[in-house]
């Protein structure tokens, strides 16, 4: 029997169904929400208008005025590409020491600037970090380096900048797994071995003809016993913070074997004798909270010699666990302790906190920016603000709402598909908007000095004006300020002060 | 109330770049309701209903390519012309010189879409004269419809058969649109012959239909893109963040992700035709059952293998020229095969493990074959298991961007293995693990069990056939992603 009109009958049975079901889609939907993917006429329906590309930014109802300059208030933290150092004028560089330092260098003098760079998954493997040391060792004196790189981590096989072979057994301690006491470096690890052979190869690019210092980081216990070239030598370990010569000049490999059974290596840095070090300390899955763990003693010993000028939190997308969060209030109260600790031991060191970047979940199947974004960068300004450190909008300067998701499934693709993660091309463009908000900092710094006045005269404050200001555009002229000539604002209501300043 | 918007409806009659006509399109689901509509009409007269189905047929490759389909009709008036002046002509070089057009004609069309750019950077590394890269898009089933021409005219070159009289036929027989874009790639002797025959759905062919095209489409549109989206994809695009567990799981989940995608839309395409009177061979036959890297070839893209054998292996010489020449033959096959699949190092390396693999399966089976060591159930486990990994290892260059990922992934599986927050792992993904180990469980499904199955079902009323597809439209709905997961041989 030809079974032909039972194929017509049951293709057009299902189409009719399907097409009656979907004029009632709107009902059916309050009691099954999932219809809508499955509607047959959503795509030729006329559908009601929707708002969209709603105003990401909060509109600014008040800008302060103090002392004829206009200040960043908390809300300022929606500014895009700019370090934002908050109660401060917005003229002012928000990193003036680590600039004064730049100045120098750029000025030729043999300076050393180290920054600390922490992290998670995002920076693993030295991404971001390494395209941004890149262009600042490029912009301040083509003296390369790759600076902190631990004996062994997570991404140690992947990180390309720099690599780490040993032989002999060694133990770990690290952030989530401290079985041996002794104090974690700011990698988050330490390593114990009786007998470790180090092999190190530094594979930032550089001038053959210039030299670079590697040295051997440890920690604070017995004395240990460093062999170069089959000559042992031991070294004192009584601080919390020691460091041995393990190799010096054009090469960019050192070899050498440590004998230290009680004593926390923390790993090899390799630098050039002038110019910028930048060292990366990322550690997977972890929020910036975990940094609690590092000795205070470890802390202190480092600011004491002044080891670090600048160091930079970047974290967040490991608080977008869930994907309908929206209050982050736990993380305030777990940070601002952390912070804080960092800032009461290491006084002479300044601080730089990264808002999170951008994540995507699945809402309804589809990918979009986590909802609680905005929150959680609200919450990591008004840590920022409250602690005094100032602010980088990482999340606003890359792109904002939806640019993990474009990244992600551009043809050129710059993000992974875990909609996180950054790939080697994405990390190369945000290294690149980093830099520059970097460079924009130093520039406003450069443009203080010109107005011959310290850094610190500039940004007191003694009192207070709040200006309301009307939605349409206005001019205010600037009492007469501490710069070189008198600066005109433009001030738009609703919208961030734009400054139009000649001579930075 | 509802307001048509015909914009909107003149729109969807249109090609979209960004949304190609497939068999998860909701506009499939008026495509095929307006085809089988005429299709019916025309049932008595096989030359209308072949106009009919070429129309819609082309049609359908408007909507998933675009301009492209200017190329279908233009390689189908080739190869027809040619093929009927090869048959006319009498002498041998004279066929062979209409052999040798056609293979460069077809070949040069697939070549210049899909593997100039790989021969531009291959040619950039090693020299100083550098070329730019050109933007040329690939025209959706391209590979599978250039087998298809090329396995016709080999066939009227050899005599085996003659060739077809009507070029409608012939469009047919090259844009039938159930496997245009991503085959069974299907033989015109095969084919064609089936065309003339009057509409009949017999009782077993319409319960089979129906339980291929359901089964089809929870492989592709449940089980294989929930895994790829929620797992695969990411893990893939990034190695280096996830631990060695972590990738293993993904590349088993892979393993399932391909054998779900391609044999579920495989499915699909046989089991419309199916309903159309026509029969397309089976395409898979549960390969990760297979106790050796030759079975699994015998199981997985059955029509490609098998095209592959008779027009590659056999012309190079097949097994006829000794056991050296047998082995590099396999070797070259599989290379080619590999090659085949996508313009990257990386297809050719999986192709060249695959030769590899049938070269030492050929040995094994050679020293070993008679040498009985542990009772048969039990060593066909642990072959069937030894063939599994090495199916899934070669998955790796398969899937794998470019093969710094692929070592990346390797080396992840090897030196980053721990068990370290395993709990937390199969805790936050549970979901995906399920399906994963649902798919294995289809997989491993008996072939005789669905078969007893389909012959059941024949018996039952046409209100169960309406249950099963609103379940099956239930289900999709739930799981569906917004945006469509392409199906991984498309790109092919």
């Amino acid at each position: 029997m030809n079974h032909s009109k039972k194929v017509i009958l049951f293709i057009l049975l299902v189409t009719s169904i399907q097409l009656i079901l979907s004029v009632f889609s709107k009902e059916i939907g309050a009691y099954f929400p999932y219809f809508k993917n499955v509607n047959l006429i959503s795509d030729i329906t006329v559908k009601e208008k929707t708002k969209i590309g709603a105003i990401e930014t909060k509109p600014h109802s008040k800008t302060t005025v103090l002392g004829g300059f206009v200040i960043n208030e908390l809300d300022a933290y929606q500014k895009k590409n700019t370090l934002i150092r908050f109660n401060a004028d917005t003229l002012a560089p928000a990193l003036p020491k680590i600039s004064q330092k730049l100045m120098q260098l750029a000025e030729g003098k043999k300076v050393k600037i180290r920054i600390a760079w922490f992290g998670d998954s995002q920076i693993e493997g030295d991404f971001i970090t390494q395209n941004v040391r890149e262009q600042l060792q490029n912009y301040f004196g083509e003296q390369k380096g790759v600076g902190y790189v631990p004996i062994s981590c997570v991404s140690s096989d992947f990180r390309r900048t720099a690599k780490v072979f040993t032989s002999g057994d060694f133990k770990v301690d690290n952030f989530k797994k401290q079985e041996h006491g002794s104090s974690l470096f700011l990698s988050g690890y330490s390593f114990y071995s009786p007998n470790l052979e180090v092999e190190f190869r530094d594979n930032v690019k550089k001038n053959s003809a210039q030299s670079t210092q590697k040295w051997l980081l440890y920690g604070k216990g017995d004395t240990i016993a460093v062999k170069i070239n089959d000559s042992v030598k031991k070294f004192p370990a009584n601080s919390e913070f020691n460091r041995v010569l393990v190799g010096s000049g054009t090469s960019s490999k050192a070899k050498f074997t440590i004998y230290a059974k009680h004593t926390p290596i923390y790993g090899v840095s390799s630098e050039p004798q002038s110019g910028i070090v930048l060292d990366n300390y990322s550690f997977r899955g972890i929020t910036g909270v975990e940094l609690k763990k590092i000795n205070s003693s470890l802390l202190a010993e480092l600011d004491k010699s002044g080891y670090y000028d600048l160091i930079v939190f970047q974290y967040g997308v490991n608080l977008l666990f869930q994907p309908n969060d929206t209050n982050y209030d736990y993380y305030y109260r777990g940070m601002r302790p952390v912070i804080k600790k960092f800032q009461n031991n290491m006084p002479n060191t300044e601080f730089l906190l990264f808002s999170c970047s951008d994540r995507a979940f699945n809402y309804d199947g589809q990918w979009k920016t986590a909802i609680g974004i905005d929150s959680l960068i609200q919450t990591q300004a008004r840590l920022s603000y409250d602690t005094k450190i100032p602010f980088y909008n990482f999340y606003k300067s890359i792109g904002g709402n939806g640019t993990i998701v474009k990244w992600a499934d551009s043809i050129v693709q710059l993000a992974n598909k875990d909609y996180i993660h950054f790939n080697f091309r994405g990390a190369k463009a945000v290294s690149k908007t980093i830099f520059k908000a970097l460079i924009c900092d130093y520039q406003k710094a450069v443009a203080y000095k010109k107005s011959k006045l310290p850094v610190s005269q500039k940004t007191s404050v003694n009192e207070k004006e709040t200006v309301k200001l009307k939605q349409d555009t206005q001019k205010i002229k600037i009492p007469k300020a501490p710069i070189s000539k008198p600066k005109e604002i433009n001030v738009t209501g609703a919208k961030t002060p734009v400054i139009k300043a000649d001579s930075i | 109330m509802m307001e048509i918007d015909w914009n909107s409806v003149k729109e969807q009659l249109l090609y979209d770049a960004q949304n190609p006509l497939l068999f998860n399109n909701g506009f499939f689901v008026y495509f095929l309701s307006a085809f089988i509509l005429f299709y019916y009409l025309f049932r008595k007269n096989y030359k209308h209903r072949a106009i009919v189905l070429s129309l819609f047929s082309l049609y359908f490759f408007y909507k998933a390519s675009g301009s492209f389909v200017s190329i279908v009709i233009l390689s189908a008036f080739f190869n027809y012309g040619i093929s009927n002046w090869m048959y006319k002509v009498q002498k041998k070089g004279g066929k062979q010189f209409l052999l040798f057009l056609s293979v460069v004609f077809n070949l040069g069309l697939l070549f210049y879409f899909k593997y100039t750019n790989f021969f531009i950077e291959v040619w950039n590394n090693f020299s100083e004269l550098k070329f730019n890269v050109l933007h040329i898009l690939l025209p959706i089933g391209i590979s599978f419809f250039t087998f298809e021409n090329l396995s016709y005219t080999i066939d009227v070159y050899r005599g085996e058969i003659e060739p077809e009289k009507g070029i409608v036929n012939y469009i047919l027989f090259l844009s039938f649109f159930p496997k245009l874009v991503m085959g069974p790639i299907v033989r015109a002797k095969d084919f064609i012959p089936q065309l003339k025959k009057d509409y009949f759905v017999s009782d077993t062919d319409f319960s089979k239909g129906f339980y291929l095209i359901i089964t089809g489409l929870i492989k592709k549109l449940i089980i294989s893109d929930y895994i790829s989206v929620n797992l695969v994809n990411y893990v893939f695009d990034g190695p280096h963040l996830h631990n060695g567990l972590e990738c293993l799981v993904a590349l088993y989940g892979y393993a399932i992700v391909i054998y779900c995608d391609f044999s579920g839309y495989s499915d699909v395409a046989i089991g419309i035709s199916k309903w159309m009177g026509i029969t397309i061979p089976t395409n898979f036959l549960s390969p990760y059952q297979s106790k050796s890297v030759s079975e699994f070839w015998r199981r997985w893209h059955i029509s490609l293998s098998s095209w592959l054998r008779d027009y590659l292996y056999i012309s190079m010489g097949g097994n006829r020229k000794g056991k050296f020449r047998t082995n590099i033959n396999l070797f070259l096959t599989m290379l080619i095969g590999g090659f085949w699949h996508g313009a990257s190092w990386n297809f050719i390396i999986w192709g060249a493990l695959h030769g590899t693999g049938l070269m030492i399966n050929k040995m094994w089976t050679f020293l070993f074959g008679k040498v009985k060591l542990l009772p048969s159930g039990l060593s066909n486990f642990f072959y069937a298991l030894i063939t599994f990994h090495f199916v899934c290892f070669c998955w790796i260059f398969f899937k794998a961007s470019n093969l710094d990922t692929a070592l990346q992934f390797i080396h992840q599986i090897m030196y980053q293995f721990t068990f370290d927050g395993a709990y937390e792992y199969v805790e936050n993904y549970k979901y995906v693990i399920s399906m994963i180990g649902i798919g294995y469980a289809i997989h491993l499904i008996p072939d005789s069990i669905s078969e007893k199955f389909i012959e059941r079902q024949k018996h039952f009323p046409m209100v169960y056939y309406l249950v099963g597809m609103y379940v099956f439209i239930a289900l999709y709905s739930v799981f569906k992603s917004a945006k469509p997961v392409m199906p991984i041989y498309l790109q092919f």
